[in-house]
């Protein structure tokens, strides 16, 4: 009964405290539009943002071995979208035009160009990148795919004969030759913003464990834990009504995380929502231990908290949920964190995988909550929830 | 002058005098910062890995993944089918997939337009950039085919035909050289600069909160009692966790640049001008959050409210230049983007000419948040516990 009674006020101090509700419930949604606004709009890189047309020197020797191939190029309206064509007299003026900053991007063309080009020759254009990385990828690809149809040309003429060159291309401009794969075994399509939902529900799972150092340590500093103390009310039944306190909100703030970020975003969370909820409520249990051993241990409420929080952040972008880690890392030191088996369980989840491939998953996060709640009822029997 | 000073000393005692205060601010959090600054600067040799799984016997799919290793971007690894690739990358072993399908030149030779598939588990710069060229590469010989098609008339084999063709575009007798002068900065200097704004920020969260916690014990007020100015006490403060804050950039690029050796690409004062210009501003958020939120643990926690978001927003990390136009427009308004703009700027050899900008950005966004936040602290008012 007195756990009952600590319980409800718990739940209701949280629900009362404004900012509590902020973190709880607005920041991860906040957090899931920034990184679905942001990384899944890259799909078609060209159409996202804006490129300004960077300032291109191209040097064409003059006279007989002038390259009219590369002249007609870039006046081509389509080019000059992405390119400002300068011409200009010789290297050192392009080379000294990019150091500052005059051009972003330089393109030497040798002498006799076309006619290497029209008998099947060595032609290679040299260019020379300049100061701002993207400015360097945008000329140097439209360049490039110039190039390579060129290239394509000859060796179809070289293959062929001279006809060859009499076919005209086709706009194969507007033609997609690649679609993006299914990684889905039925069900709803995948789409990249689901990882970082998933991965953002972990991190704030994970964070439920600043919950329970605030609550722990508001009776100490507030020295309420003494009154409380001096009442009929057994300190383990004090503890373990505060823990289900918090953990009743942190199951409320992984659901509403869950069905909000499905209603208003359209995240799909994969075909068993029960094994979703078993896995998140391990979690939970994994990060309440988890700081209830640091809470327990660590004299002041700062450096628990600040423990937990480089623990949490820790985690979640060694597990390659922030920003984009390389592959090899996140299988190996990856395998450390909590999130990570329940990050590719959730993954898989949606993409509804069989159950066979989810037992190891499972298998290994209870087995990682079962050591820590014995580390957390150890600590607990060592230290105790007193003054 | 001499209490303001007084503040501030006492301040920084307070935080970094004793051991631990010397270990929690400064060491921790710079070897945390240094560790990071290594691992991510010591990534960047790694080729992406990408997956494939080639169905197709002709020579088309040979070639294309001929291309994509000749680019040098990427290191390739086989998969026995598309089922086992389409499991390689759900376990993450490599940042994209390609899927060849059977027969792909085959019907390419017979005129029609078999489409390759490109997996991802998310998007990332790689996987993007793989996508762009597969397309590419996919196009021209898509063209290829349709020119190979036209001059036979559908006589003859076509298939061998366009082996040969293929095997000689593979020569790249038309093509480019690239000269670098090393002129633009590298890309994970970015990425460095957001995770080393991304902990400053942190760290002045923490100081701050010495400050909350001075309201609540009602030191403040007793200070205040004492004849001391209400703006006295504020700026003492600020003076105290700035000069708290200048001494935890000086060891983390210390430890970067003499320690690690990471070379920054940007003069040293520079690097350390944009680090504190940034600290003022993050102090200016730190105290208009403690100013409007009277609990110190939650002004901790909306403090964590305002970091993470303005953090991804500001392109720490990732660029900028990815996200959608209306983004980059919000990107604005965060100071981290202001920030990494003058690192890059001066990473690019850039001169004043250009760097002032961000700078007064910059100092604009510090001063307006200060002034905002001395004016809310409000030294006599005891905290609320809540």
């Amino acid at each position: 009964m007195n756990i009952w009674t600590i319980m409800t006020y718990e739940l209701r101090r949280l629900f009362r405290s404004r900012s509590m509700l902020l973190n709880m419930f607005l920041l991860p949604m906040v957090l899931i539009f920034l990184l679905g606004a942001s990384l899944s709009g890259v799909v078609g890189v060209k159409s996202a943002t804006k490129i300004e047309p960077v300032r291109v020197a191209v040097v064409n020797p003059a006279g007989e071995g002038q390259s009219a191939m590369i002249a007609a190029f870039v006046k081509l309206p389509e080019i000059q979208k992405v390119i400002v064509p300068q011409d200009v007299e010789s290297r050192q003026a392009a080379e000294s035009g990019l150091r500052t900053g005059k051009y972003g991007y330089a393109v030497i063309v040798p002498d006799g160009f076309d006619r290497e080009v029209q008998q099947g020759g060595k032609a290679q254009l040299e260019f020379i990148l300049g100061k701002n990385h993207t400015d360097n990828l945008a000329a140097g690809t439209a360049f490039d795919n110039f190039l390579s149809t060129v290239n394509y040309k000859q060796a179809a003429v070289a293959a062929l004969g001279p006809q060859a060159m009499a076919v005209e291309a086709s706009s194969s401009e507007n033609h997609e030759a690649v679609k993006l794969g299914d990684l889905n075994n039925g069900g709803r399509t995948y789409t990249a913003s689901q990882f970082y939902a998933a991965s953002m529900l972990l991190m704030f799972l994970l964070y439920s464990g600043m919950t329970v150092t605030n609550s722990l340590f508001s009776e100490k500093d507030n020295h309420t834990l003494h009154r409380i103390n001096s009442m009929p009310v057994k300190a383990s039944e004090l503890f373990i009504g505060k823990m289900l306190g918090v953990g009743i909100v942190s199951i409320i703030q992984c659901l509403a995380i869950i069905l909000l970020s499905d209603w208003l975003f359209g995240v799909y969370w994969g075909n068993r929502p029960g094994l979703l909820l078993l896995f998140c409520l391990l979690m939970i249990i994994a990060s309440m231990t988890l700081s209830i051993v640091v809470s327990l241990f660590s004299k002041t409420a700062a450096s628990a908290r600040s423990i937990i929080s480089v623990v949490t952040v820790c985690m979640t972008f060694i597990s390659g949920g922030m920003a984009p880690l390389p592959d090899s890392w996140v299988n190996t030191i990856g395998a450390f964190t909590i999130n990570h088996w329940v990050l590719q369980a959730i993954v898989r989840m949606m993409l509804h995988s069989e159950l066979s491939q989810l037992a190891p998953n499972l298998l290994m996060i209870s087995v990682i909550c079962l050591v820590m709640l014995c580390g957390a009822i150890f600590s607990y029997w060592k230290v105790g929830y007193h003054e | 002058m001499n209490k303001i000073l007084a503040i501030a000393w006492n301040m920084v005692k307070r935080t970094i005098a004793s051991r631990t205060g010397m270990i929690t601010y400064i060491l921790l959090p710079s070897i945390v910062v240094a560790a990071i600054i290594s691992v991510t600067g010591g990534v960047e040799g790694d080729k992406p890995t990408v997956l494939y799984s080639n169905m197709d016997t002709g020579a088309a799919g040979q070639h294309l993944l001929a291309e994509l290793e000749n680019t040098g971007d990427y290191k390739l690894v086989a998969r026995s089918d598309e089922t086992a690739l389409r499991e390689g990358i759900i376990q993450q072993e490599g940042a994209a997939g390609i899927s060849i399908p059977a027969q792909y030149t085959a019907q390419l030779a017979h005129g029609q337009q078999p489409e390759l598939s490109v997996y991802e588990l998310r998007a990332s710069e790689t996987s993007i950039l793989v996508k762009m060229k597969v397309n590419t590469i996919a196009g021209e010989i898509l063209e290829t085919a349709r020119t190979v098609n036209a001059v036979n008339g559908g006589a003859g084999d076509a298939e061998a035909k366009l082996g040969a063709i293929l095997k000689q575009a593979e020569l790249h007798n038309v093509g480019s050289t690239r000269t670098d002068y090393d002129l633009y900065p590298r890309q994970t200097l970015g990425v460095i600069t957001g995770l080393t704004l991304m902990f400053l920020m942190g760290l002045v969260t923490s100081t701050v909160s010495l400050i909350m916690d001075d309201r609540k014990g009602r030191t403040m007020m007793r200070m205040f009692s004492a004849p001391v100015r209400s703006y006295e006490i504020a700026l003492g403060n600020f003076l105290g966790s700035c000069m708290v804050g200048i001494l935890q950039i000086a060891v983390v690029l210390t430890l970067g640049k003499w320690v690690l050796r990471y070379d920054y690409e940007v003069p040293m004062y520079l690097y350390f001008l944009v680090l504190a210009a940034f600290m003022l501003v993050s102090m200016g958020i730190a105290s208009t959050v403690a100013g409007l939120v009277r609990n110190p643990g939650n002004a901790g926690m909306l403090n964590a409210l305002i970091l993470t978001p303005t953090c991804m927003l500001g392109g720490c990390f990732w660029p900028i230049s990815v996200m959608p136009d209306y983004m980059q427009k919000a990107a604005n308004f965060v100071p981290q983007k202001w920030a990494i703009q003058a690192v890059d700027i001066a990473a690019a050899g850039g001169s004043w000419n250009e760097l002032w900008l961000p700078f007064a950005v910059l100092g604009l966004m510090a001063a307006v948040l200060l002034a905002i936040g001395s004016a809310i602290l409000r030294p006599n008012e005891a905290g609320i516990s809540a």
